[in-house]
């Protein structure tokens, strides 16, 4: 019984550990520990070290520590830390009565999908590695559960506090989640797309009907990975060939074992979650070391996956180029300053910050002004959930700099704040047909007002209108650095105006 | 038997839940604070110069204390000419009572300012403040400004004022949608705005602005610096000063705290160049926000038939701009 109870409390405590640094670290923490998942996930730096094509330190000692122990103890990784692989083994059935059939093909996806995404980042593309397990569990967490959370905490807060009696607790309680991060800093944090990161975790939770924790032993890329790199693990499970009576539970209670076996054995895709050794009733089966050898698969990565992923990846790219985005930039993609992007002579190069961004979404969580954002669309489905900031709903803050500070792959650098203060990250215009000077001759002066560059990048010229003398804004591109607070700011409704576009080199 | 019962229980309970209920309308509810200043005896000086304005109708009622009415003092040791500042118009216990809650209102506009760059009130002067409170026997020391550009805590922190205050037992709000209230506002433009509950419900509302260059308002002082306060601030610059001076209505300022230090001379609100920045070394103190105004923008050679607001203010007879008792303190 110790080693399940240990695993179950191992789950906990890794996902707890998840839970607090994730939500902390919209507390103005940066840097590690906050970003401790995503560092320690091989797949993801193996793909942005494939994608850039050299080695980044940035994620080597995470990835290399969890590869080294998957060498040693084999896929314990997903049974006993991934907080993905815990979410779901919580909402699986506990203990399967029956075993469901395993012949499907599909249960070898997730070779197909290692292959694919391996192939992918060959081409410096990574966004396929939204698959990626620790992603998944980082944003849904970024994205959906904590301003859920957030939503709930200050809805009872201020369903209570017109209760005079109770104005002090509220205003104790609130103290409190603000001190642990469940209410972030500068208020509620909000992000589009957070009904799809919800929705795809619990299809997800769903799949789990097909087979317990059918994601992760079917369609991990991570546990694919994790499976081929423990093939040799010495870490095994050792059946008392006196004691066992071949009564087959615990084949029965074994999430991979294939149809047809009788009993346990070694294999490779088992993330030793110990239900065999505790259910079995005559105490047979215990952990043991064994010498290295090649254990058998379950989900076999078949040619046929691989030729699948690298056709599947091929496909892709093709598709991917004959997006009309692949042409032109969206003049709407600001990248956050610090981002791994080139400018140069009416283009923006933006091929080293989409192979190393891994799409955790640790930068839209720690963005202070809620203003870095799951790309959509709008950047082609090579960007899709990498980060952009939308000025309308947030600003990038003149003080902070926190997104280098937190990126685990160093798609976004690390810049002082006197280099990110220069950073040009877009280019304000306004928009002489909505701004309240220019069109309804009223004074009004928040955009310079609000321009963080010490010498303004926005000045006033005072010109005479139909009698009347009005202060009239103007940009001085050479001294913008498209921070967005002007558009953030702008008092007109709906679209700014005036508004911060893709910088241009001339 | 059962059914006549239960109703007879349904309709003793309904009885007790709606006395219950009614009871509990008639405990002490939220009350918005008067929007006539709480009578204490310097904050609200009858006018007495030639200049007379039209009093309030609240304003008529006090005796003058021998006092002067506004101090200027100047000295190297911001601590001591915010104290001298202070004590030459009667001392923080004029207008802090025992058991009073303060609140106190820096300017600290944005985050990322250091003090040195004349952005935010200055921590020296705004703890010194906060201890004079403590020493005038407030049961409670608030203290609150939300910045338009970066979070709170950074503001707090960046500008020094959650250091200087550490220790002082100085609680720094946060701001949620809940503390803000919909009040009306007896302005001229404005008809009601939303205000922070705190600013409205405390018994004594310390204004502390810093003295700046601000490029719509001209300057931005202690009539400017309400606008912490309030809500959909972005909205006010349809008609600035009118509005400025209509806010003053509703949040009325018993001391006002010039912070003179050092003044940002351009670029303002926000600065950011130490060359824009000048060291002044005055602090200014009155309870009459304009008069504290008007004698704040002379540092700058600007007179307050300059300043919008001031101007306004003084025509809409919140303060008087001029004539009031001057005491200067060179330190």
């Amino acid at each position: 019984m110790v080693w399940r109870r240990l695993r179950i409390f191992s789950q906990a405590l890794f996902f707890a550990l998840f839970l607090a640094l994730g939500i902390r670290a919209s507390q103005g923490f940066t840097g590690a520990p906050w970003n401790l998942f995503p560092r320690f996930d091989p797949l993801a730096a193996i793909s942005a070290s494939i994608g850039v094509k050299r080695l980044l330190w940035a994620s080597f000692w995470g990835a290399a520590l969890t590869l080294g122990l998957t060498l040693l103890l084999g896929r314990a990784f997903c049974g006993w830390v991934c907080p993905l692989g815990a979410f779901l083994d919580w909402t699986s059935r506990p203990i399967p009565r029956k075993r469901r059939s395993r012949g499907s093909y599909l249960f070898h996806a997730s070779f197909f999908l290692l292959t694919f995404i391996l192939a992918l980042s060959l081409a410096s593309k990574l966004w396929l590695l939204f698959l990626d397990p620790i992603t998944i569990a980082q944003r849904t967490l970024v994205a959906s559960l904590h301003p859920v959370l957030g939503w709930l905490l200050r809805a009872v807060g201020d369903a209570l506090y017109p209760l005079r009696p109770l104005q002090g607790l509220v205003e104790f309680a609130d103290k409190a989640w603000r001190w642990v991060g469940l209410l972030p800093q500068g208020g509620l944090r909000l992000y589009r797309f957070s009904l799809f990161f919800l929705a795809f975790l619990l299809l997800l939770a769903l799949l789990n009907r097909l087979a317990p924790r059918f994601w992760c032993r079917a369609l991990c890329p991570l546990g694919a990975l994790l499976t081929l790199t423990g093939r040799f693990s010495p870490l095994v499970v050792k059946i008392d060939e006196e004691a066992c009576t071949q009564c087959g539970l615990c084949a029965d209670i074994c999430p991979i074992l294939p149809a047809g076996a009788n009993r346990v054995d070694s294999r490779a895709d088992c993330w030793r979650c110990a239900d065999c050794i505790a259910f079995c009733p005559e105490k047979a089966i215990s952990f043991a070391w064994a010498k290295p050898h090649c254990q058998p698969l379950t989900f076999s990565p078949s040619r046929r996956a691989f030729l699948g992923g690298l056709l599947g990846a091929g496909a892709a790219l093709l598709i991917a180029r004959s997006d009309a985005l692949s042409r032109r930039n969206s003049p709407n993609i600001i990248r956050p300053p610090g981002a791994k992007v080139k400018l140069s002579l009416g283009k923006y190069d933006e091929s080293e910050f989409l192979s190393r961004c891994i799409r955790c979404g640790l930068c839209w969580k720690v963005c202070p002004t809620n203003g870095l954002q799951p790309a959509g669309t709008e950047a082609g489905i090579e960007s899709f959930w990498t980060p952009i900031l939308i000025p309308r709903i947030g600003y990038c803050d003149y003080g902070c700099t926190a997104c280098g500070e937190i990126c685990p792959t160093g798609a976004i650098e690390r810049l002082s704040l006197e280099e990110k203060r220069r950073r040009k990250i877009g280019l304000a215009y306004i928009d002489q047909k909505r701004c309240i000077p220019y069109s309804l001759h009223l004074p009004c002066t928040v955009c310079e007002e609000m321009c963080p560059v010490p010498d303004k990048a926005i000045v006033l010229e005072e010109r005479e209108i139909e009698g009347k003398t009005l202060l009239f804004p103007k940009v001085l591109p050479e001294r913008c650095i498209g921070c967005g607070i002007c558009e953030n700011k702008c008092p007109v409704p709906d679209e700014a105006a005036i508004r911060v576009y893709a910088p241009f080199v001339v | 038997m059962p059914e006549e019962c239960s109703r007879r229980e349904f309709l003793k309970y309904l009885l007790g839940w709606t006395a219950a209920l009614f009871l509990e309308g008639c405990m002490g509810k939220p009350q918005p604070a008067p929007l006539t200043p709480t009578l204490s005896p310097t904050s609200t000086v009858p006018p007495t110069s030639t200049l007379t304005p039209t009093p309030k109708p609240s304003q008529t009622s006090t005796t003058l204390p021998p006092s002067a009415e506004i101090a200027i003092a100047r000295g190297k040791d911001w601590e001591a000419i915010t104290r001298a500042a202070v004590e030459a118009i009667g001392g923080m216990k004029a207008f802090v009572k025992p058991g009073d809650t303060v609140l106190l209102k820096p300017n600290i506009c944005t985050a990322g300012r250091p003090p040195e760059y004349a952005a935010t009130s200055h921590p020296v002067v705004v703890a010194t403040v906060a201890k004079m409170c403590w020493e005038a026997g407030a049961k409670k020391v608030l203290l609150f400004d939300l910045p338009f550009s970066g979070t709170q805590e950074a503001a707090y922190k960046d500008s020094g004022i959650a250091d200087a205050v550490k220790g002082l037992d100085v609680e720094l709000l946060f701001a949620s949608p809940r503390h803000y209230e919909k009040v009306p506002v007896s302005g001229r433009d404005l008809k009601e705005w939303t205000f922070l509950r705190q600013a409205l419900e405390a018994d004594v509302f310390i204004n502390i602005p810093i003295a700046k260059h601000h490029s719509e308002a001209g300057l931005t002082l202690g009539m400017k610096n309400v606008m912490g306060v309030i809500q959909d601030r972005p909205f006010m610059h349809w008609n600035l000063h009118q509005r400025i001076a209509d806010l003053n209505t509703v949040v009325h300022s018993h001391l006002v705290v010039v912070d003179a230090t050092r003044i940002l001379v351009a670029h303002g609100p926000q600065g950011g160049r130490l060359e824009d920045v000048r060291i002044t070394d005055t602090v200014i103190a009155s309870a009459d926000v304009v008069a504290a105004d008007a004698l704040a923008a002379t540092l700058f050679g600007r007179s307050w038939r300059d300043i919008g607001y001031i101007r306004i203010g003084a025509e809409m007879g919140l303060g008087l701009p001029e004539g009031r008792r001057l005491a200067e303190v060179v330190l």
